[in-house]
């Protein structure tokens, strides 16, 4: 009796172990444990026997039948799970190829420097405005401060629309327009398209400025340094940065600002001249004649204003060589921002 | 303005360090943009004697000289006629380099052995061409560096000169702002009229009749002339400032000029009929020809000097052909004026004439030094033996300027201004080192006054800023506006550029920005009728070409002019553009106003450089799509297109009117291909062209949201075979007619013409959905409402189930 069933256990080891796959397990299992298995005609000899040995028999043959039962189940899902594992390693694709996706196209460097500069004064409490590119003599000159035949005016070479209107020369006008219809306090910024007669390697006759105008009743210079510092370090990073005299009629005390050169970090280079020193912005507390011009009474109101030009500030940033690049609006440029 | 270090030291003992001297200028207000050293050019020329000069063996026309330098004696070839043994002559050992690329070595000429070159004047740049070599003084030392010999080293520096600080245009108003930012004395310049010459009371009568133009002139007189070559000291200064040495007596009024900052003009005294002087204004169409010989017709009002008789200079800007100092001058007539800066500026501008003289006379001159300038130019004439001057001077001045009013500065607002904390003493200090005058009244309050050459200084704030100059930006301490904190209002139009741009970068546009103005052909080429605006565009004055002269009344164009260039330049097979800039419109009164176009443009094929896409023309749909998700995405509601543009460069039946709310927004198509032939497109190019404020108008920063059925919605497809001329827009409108609230979407999602399906007929399927707020519908609902719908597109379209 228990020769018989070591006899079944080595058989069915035998060929479990030369199974090739689940089909010849099923096989082996309906051999081993089906209704004409050596192991069933066991069992159904059993009655047979005297009572105390039919006991001992029975348990045995049972061991036997579950012990079978859980080597073919173990041995079918082993080869479940290898027959899984083949057919994905089959349908696999190659995850390396690159995704699915449309082009998608870029924003001008111009718009990218502008938004920029736009939420860093946006997020100091300042409002964003616009006003004409066609504009009034007195606005882009007179009301500033620059009058006619004023030396002044030889700093902006001017297209002409005709004899009272102009292409605007710079965005300072918006200040005048802006204070005409917003009492103080006021803070505003206004970016947009300014023109010039001028055109060579590092000019274009046209380009953007943001100016940037600030109306209360104690701003100082002191004020105005601090201002253009929180501007500049959020631009460029923590920087040496200038300020040195300079002159726009329509602010006094008027001051350049120079940073320490983003190429060779103030070692001087050909982008500085030497200098170690880029002049990156115009600014100045509001002169009060502009106050006065623009219908604010000059001793009651201070205020502080600034204006640069953008494609300075991204050519600084990108590292681009040729300011006529913004204007070619080539794709191999356009791509890359 | 180009300043030279060793003329400036005639004023003031500076022995500062150059790039000291250049950073102290640019840090208070006066930017050096470049240091050049004056010297290194005569680098290996040094001051040697001829000991012998011998015919050269085998060339007539060369001598081999020994040329003893000092210390050793060279064998030097020379083909000057004038080399003789004894003279001290300029020599270039190897080494030396001249301008043109010679740069001098040993060699041999002819056979002899030449260990260096004798030079010319006009080699060394010291001269014209004479013919012969430079001949130096014998008292000069051998082998002493030529460049020290003859003092010919100098530093000059290019300084920026703001156009409010005219009276820096000088080497005395450079002086005066060093001696200021040192606080060093300045050096008085002598200009004392030598005695022993005649009065001018006989010899000069000077007439101004108009004297708001010309408050004050002054001449003088000088006789005993003899026109010639100036020294060489003054040449070289001169030429290292940019001018270019005439003769002594010219050279004289340009050397005062570039010292003092007071244009002077020198008349050959001869010429002058009736030894008068008349200034006045030009008569209408007045011509007259300037000493560079060109003839200029005079604008009203250009101001002239005159004797008797006829018009002798363009005062302040240039003098006459007829009466300028020839060699033959004898005797001469110096002026020395005030002419307002109005008056020069616009007569300058209208002939279009810029010369040093009426630079500075547009910014303005020291009335007060007209004088001192005059007298200046008189004692150098004696100075450099070039004659003999009056004893005294014409002075013209009918109305002298009244003393200046004191400006009142309060020491509390200059300290509130700048952010500082200087007393009273301190600021007086400053002040008092740029030659102001200052009177404190014990309250806190300053009177301050100018000197005369500083009318710039006219109004508190312009004194704080000297103080701040002088104290040093630098020195003003950083802080932070002190201001009740508020948020900043909102810009719509700024919200919807950046939405939209980003939207359309998504979609795969690429932005471009483009000039505002443009070739007119490029409008013209748009087919724009007669009575279009935009047909009719603003035209700049002053353009500065033909190719940028009117201003865009379309960005279609511009964005043309793109594609061609990235076709060309960059051979691309697909590109889509766009652009948000103003557009200027001019009505037929000539009213100009500005409006801000959003435009874009696709060409080409797409999906070349992807495995994963098949690859296929850009077509209508894919601009129509762009707008579509542009305007879900700006939130903009309702919109629709309508077919048919009637824009003159669109292809009517491929192009749509785009519709927002009621208003006419915009227009999408294919250009018609006539038009874009011409910028080298090989396919069709779409376009659209939508008016940015109403997107603005229209945007709606949010939706408010609306509640969805939690009821099974059924889906149901439903295919029509419908007449060709029944578009897929006529079968969404009754779709949306359709009067049963259970359908509540639908999606066309096929559509299918020719193959199986009958000619003129075509198939159009679209997916519903049906669902209910209340209830799961049935089956049977759902087979009603839609046999129902199917009758209604049966009536209405003839369309038959597919």
């Amino acid at each position: 009796m228990s020769d018989e069933c070591a006899s079944i256990r080595a058989s069915c080891n035998q060929e479990l172990q030369q199974a090739a796959n689940e089909n010849d397990l099923y096989q082996i299992k309906s051999k081993y444990l089906g209704r004409s298995s050596r192991l069933t005609a066991l069992i159904k000899s059993l009655k047979d026997l005297p009572a105390e040995e039919r006991a001992r028999s029975g348990a045995a043959a049972n061991a036997l039948k579950i012990s079978l039962q859980q080597d073919i189940d173990i041995a079918l899902e082993n080869m479940r799970q290898a027959r899984t594992v083949r057919a994905i390693a089959e349908q696999a694709p190659d995850i390396t190829l690159p995704g699915r996706r449309t082009a998608i196209g870029t924003l001008h460097p111009v718009t990218r420097i502008t938004a920029k500069i736009a939420s860093i004064f946006t997020s100091m409490g300042f409002s964003i405005v616009d006003g004409p590119e066609i504009e009034l003599d007195f606005f882009n000159f007179e009301a500033l401060n620059i009058p006619k035949d004023h030396p002044a005016r030889d700093m902006h070479d001017t297209f002409y629309v005709s004899d009272a209107q102009l292409l605007r020369t710079h965005t300072s006008p918006v200040q005048i327009r802006t204070m005409q219809k917003m009492q103080p306090p006021l803070r505003i910024l206004c970016p947009g398209k300014v023109y010039r007669c001028d055109s060579d390697i590092s000019h274009t006759p046209m380009f953007h400025q943001i100016e940037g105008l600030m109306v209360d009743t104690h701003v100082s210079f002191a004020d105005l340094k601090g201002l253009l510092t929180i501007l500049i370090h959020r631009l460029f990073g923590d920087i040496s940065i200038r300020f040195r005299p300079s002159y726009f009629p329509f602010t006094e005390p008027s001051a350049e600002v120079d940073i320490q050169c983003v190429m060779c970090r103030g070692m001087g280079c050909r982008v500085c001249s030497g200098t170690g020193w880029l002049e990156i912005l115009g600014c100045g507390l509001v002169n009060p004649v502009v106050f006065k011009n623009a219908g604010y009474d000059p001793d009651a109101v201070t205020g502080l204003a600034f204006g640069l030009g953008v494609e300075r500030i991204a050519m600084l940033t990108y590292g681009i060589n040729d300011i006529r690049l913004f204007y070619e609006n080539d794709l191999r440029f356009l791509s890359q921002f | 303005m180009l300043l030279s270090i060793r003329w400036l030291q005639e004023f003031i003992d500076i022995d500062a360090p150059v790039h000291d001297l250049a950073h102290r200028l640019t840090m208070s207000g006066f930017e050096v943009e470049c240091v050049t050293e004056i010297g290194p050019q005569w680098d290996h020329i040094i001051v040697a004697e001829v000991l012998e000069s011998t015919r050269h063996p085998d060339a007539d026309k060369l001598t081999v000289n020994a040329v003893h330098t000092g210390s050793q004696t060279l064998q030097i070839v020379c083909g000057a006629p004038n080399v003789r043994a004894g003279q001290k002559v300029a020599l270039a050992l190897p080494g030396a380099a001249f301008p043109g690329g010679l740069v001098i070595k040993r060699s041999k000429i002819r056979g002899q052995l030449s260990e260096g070159m004798l030079c010319s004047a006009a080699e060394l740049s010291l001269g014209d061409p004479d013919g012969g070599i430079l001949i130096l003084d014998d008292s000069l030392t051998l082998g002493v560096p030529l460049a020290d010999a003859l003092q010919l080293r100098d530093t000059v520096l290019d300084v920026s000169i703001t156009p409010n600080r005219a009276d820096c245009l000088s080497v005395l108003g450079m002086a005066r702002e060093i001696a200021a930012l040192y606080d060093l004395p300045l050096k008085a310049p002598a200009c004392e009229l030598p005695a022993g010459g005649p009065t001018c009371a006989n010899l000069i009568a000077v007439d101004i009749q108009v004297p708001d133009a010309c408050p004050r002139y002054c001449a003088a007189y000088a006789c005993n002339i003899t026109v010639g070559p100036s020294p060489l000291w003054m040449r070289r200064r001169l030429e290292n400032c940019g001018i270019r040495s005439i003769n002594n007596i010219v050279d004289i009024t340009n050397y005062v000029l570039l010292e003092w900052g007071q244009p002077l003009h020198a008349f050959d005294y001869n010429l002058i009929d009736g030894k008068q002087i008349v200034v006045r204004a030009a008569h209408h169409g007045e011509r007259f020809t300037t000493l560079d010989t060109k003839e200029h017709t005079l604008p009203a009002g250009a101001l002239m000097i005159c004797d008797a008789c006829q018009s002798r200079a363009l005062a302040g800007i240039m003098g006459g052909l007829d009466s300028s100092i020839t060699a033959g001058t004898r005797t001469v007539l110096l002026e020395s004026a005030y002419f307002t800066p109005g008056s020069i500026a616009a007569t300058g501008r209208s002939l279009g004439i810029k010369t040093e003289a009426s630079q500075r006379f547009e910014k303005g001159v020291d009335i007060n030094g007209v004088v001192p300038a005059l007298k200046r130019a008189a004692s150098l004439i004696v100075e450099l033996n070039a004659g003999q001057t009056s004893v005294d001077i014409c002075d013209c001045y009918p109305a002298p300027q009244s003393a200046p009013r004191p400006i009142d500065v309060s020491v509390d607002t200059l300290n509130m201004t700048l952010g500082l904390r200087l007393d009273a003493e301190t600021i007086s200090t400053y002040l008092v080192r740029l030659q102001m005058r200052v009177v404190p009244n014990g309250s806190g309050m300053l009177a301050v006054i100018p000197p005369s050459y500083r009318y710039d200084i006219v109004t508190p704030v312009d004194v704080i800023e000297e103080v701040a100059r002088l104290n040093g930006y630098d020195r003003i301490p950083v802080t932070y506006p002190n201001v009740p904190l508020c948020g900043s209002d909102l810009n719509p139009a700024c919200e919807v550029a950046e939405q939209a741009r980003r939207l359309l970068a998504f979609s795969g546009f690429s932005e471009v920005i483009n000039y505002s103005f443009q070739d007119p052909d490029l409008l013209s080429g748009l087919r724009f009728s007669t009575d279009d605006e935009r047909g009719n565009p603003v035209r700049l004055l002053n353009p500065l070409s033909a190719s940028q002269s009117v201003m865009r009344t379309s960005i279609l164009g511009s964005l043309l002019q793109n594609l061609q260039h990235n076709l060309r330049s960059n051979r691309c097979t697909a590109c889509s553009l766009f652009e948000i800039s103003n557009i200027f419109l001019q009505n037929s009164s000539g009213a100009i106003t500005e409006k801000r176009l959003l435009a874009g443009l696709i060409y080409g094929t797409l999906n070349t450089d992807t495995w994963a896409l098949p690859s296929r023309n850009a077509d209508i749909f894919d601009i129509k799509g762009c707008i579509e998700a542009l305007l879900t995405g700006l939130r903009i509601q309702p919109f629709c297109f309508e077919s048919g543009s009637l824009e003159p460069f669109l292809m009517p039946q491929s192009s749509l009117r785009i519709y927002v709310g009621d208003c006419l927004c915009g227009n999408c198509g294919t250009l018609h291909p006539d038009i874009t032939e011409r910028f080298d497109a090989a396919g069709p190019v779409h376009v659209f062209e939508l008016d940015f404020s109403l997107l603005c108008a229209y945007h709606k920063e949010y939706r408010p949201h609306t509640p969805f059925s939690r009821f099974p919605a059924v889906q149901r497809d439903l295919a029509l075979l419908i007449d060709q001329s029944i578009s897929a827009a006529d079968v969404t409108a009754s779709l949306a007619a359709f009067n049963c609230n259970l359908l509540r979407q639908w999606n066309l999602f096929d559509f299918y013409q020719g193959g199986s399906i009958p000619p003129g007929k075509k198939s159009i399927a679209f997916r519903l959905l049906f669902q209910s707020d209340e209830r799961t519908l049935t089956d049977a609902e759902v087979n009603k409402a839609h046999d129902k719908l199917l009758d209604s597109l049966r009536q209405q379209l003839g369309a038959e189930l597919r």
